[in-house]
């Protein structure tokens, strides 16, 4: 037993103390870094663009020019010329408005389509005169089928009282005297009519109401 | 019978002399001039259509033109001086009667 105690105690049973090898950990990270560092180089694109994110691709470079092209002086004109508004083609609206039957111009049928709109005066403020309703029915004495209506209607759109009244008509019914050859002749409708408004020749079933179209 | 035949032929002339306004330009007035001195410049014609697409009849008949042929004694003084034409045509309203305008109005 003396044998046994002069013997160190076995390890088993000795504590063992852990001392941390600083030496090891610094190889171990030195080695780890190393790796990563050079699978970072050497690795295709595709291994750090799956970290890092994709790639940006560089933007092509434009060259710009150094100074503007050279752009030889415009002479200066002799002449100023003022640039003219641009005109309407009247002639051109005038063939869009619609025919009657003689082949002039429906300038009633025109104001009903709003295809134009004649103002009532030089004043943009003006406002229109009113519109006189009255059908006047004119029977020869002679020959009563050949009646003709007169629509007031229809001119005081257009005309103001006093254009007729009273130097080309009467106020009394029957004291004009009309009959178609003093129209024809320019009296009377025949002012107007023939020359700006419908012609005579062609324009029959539009005053007497009764005939044919 | 006379009277009936005089009346039949008034009416069949009358038909057709109307035939020469129908076209495109119906209702354009061509003024006659009776000043002296300017038979260089063609006399003036008046487009009634591009005027009456605008204003009524009564804006200009009677107050600035009478209707009827010779009764406006209209001369390019008075237009300049505002009268007749020269209501609206000054500038402002519609284009000036200036040099450049001539040919507009009195076109060859």
């Amino acid at each position: 037993m003396v044998s046994h105690a002069l013997l160190p105690p076995f390890p088993s049973q000795a504590p063992i103390k852990r001392q941390p090898c600083l030496f090891a950990l610094i190889l171990h990270v030195a080695f780890v870094s190393s790796a990563l560092l050079l699978s970072a180089c050497t690795a295709p694109p595709q291994f750090l663009s799956t970290i890092l994110g994709p790639v940006p691709t560089p933007k092509p470079v434009e060259h710009k020019p150094r100074r503007e092209p050279y752009q030889p002086p415009k002479p200066a004109p002799m002449v100023e010329v003022k640039e003219e508004a641009p005109r309407t083609d009247w002639a051109a609206m005038l063939e869009q408005l619609p025919k009657d039957a003689g082949g002039g111009t429906d300038w009633v049928r025109a104001m009903d389509e709003k295809l134009i709109d004649p103002k009532p005066g030089l004043d943009p403020k003006a406002e229109d005169e009113p519109v006189f309703d009255m059908d006047l029915e004119l029977v020869p004495k002679d020959a009563p089928d050949f009646k003709a209506t007169y629509p007031h209607k229809i001119h005081t759109r257009m005309l103001a009282c006093t254009n007729c009244h009273m130097e080309i008509f009467q106020m009394e019914k029957g004291a004009d005297p009309i009959t178609m050859e003093k129209i024809f002749a320019g009296e009377y409708c025949g002012r107007c009519h023939g020359k700006v408004a419908f012609d005579v020749a062609t324009g029959c079933p539009r005053c007497h109401l009764g005939m044919p179209k | 019978m006379m009277r009936a035949a005089l009346r039949f032929a008034i009416v069949v002339l009358a038909a057709i002399v109307p035939l020469r306004y129908s076209s495109a330009e119906v209702g354009d007035i061509a003024f006659v001039r009776k000043a002296a001195g300017t038979e260089d410049v063609p006399p003036a014609i008046f487009p009634h259509f591009v005027h009456r697409m605008q204003f009524k009849c009564h804006v200009c008949h009677d107050a600035i033109i009478v209707m009827k042929a010779g009764a406006n004694p209209i001369t390019m003084d008075a237009i300049q001086d505002g009268k007749y034409c020269g209501v609206c045509h000054n500038g402002k309203t519609a284009f000036q009667a200036t040099f450049e305008a001539c040919p507009r109005c009195h076109r060859p």
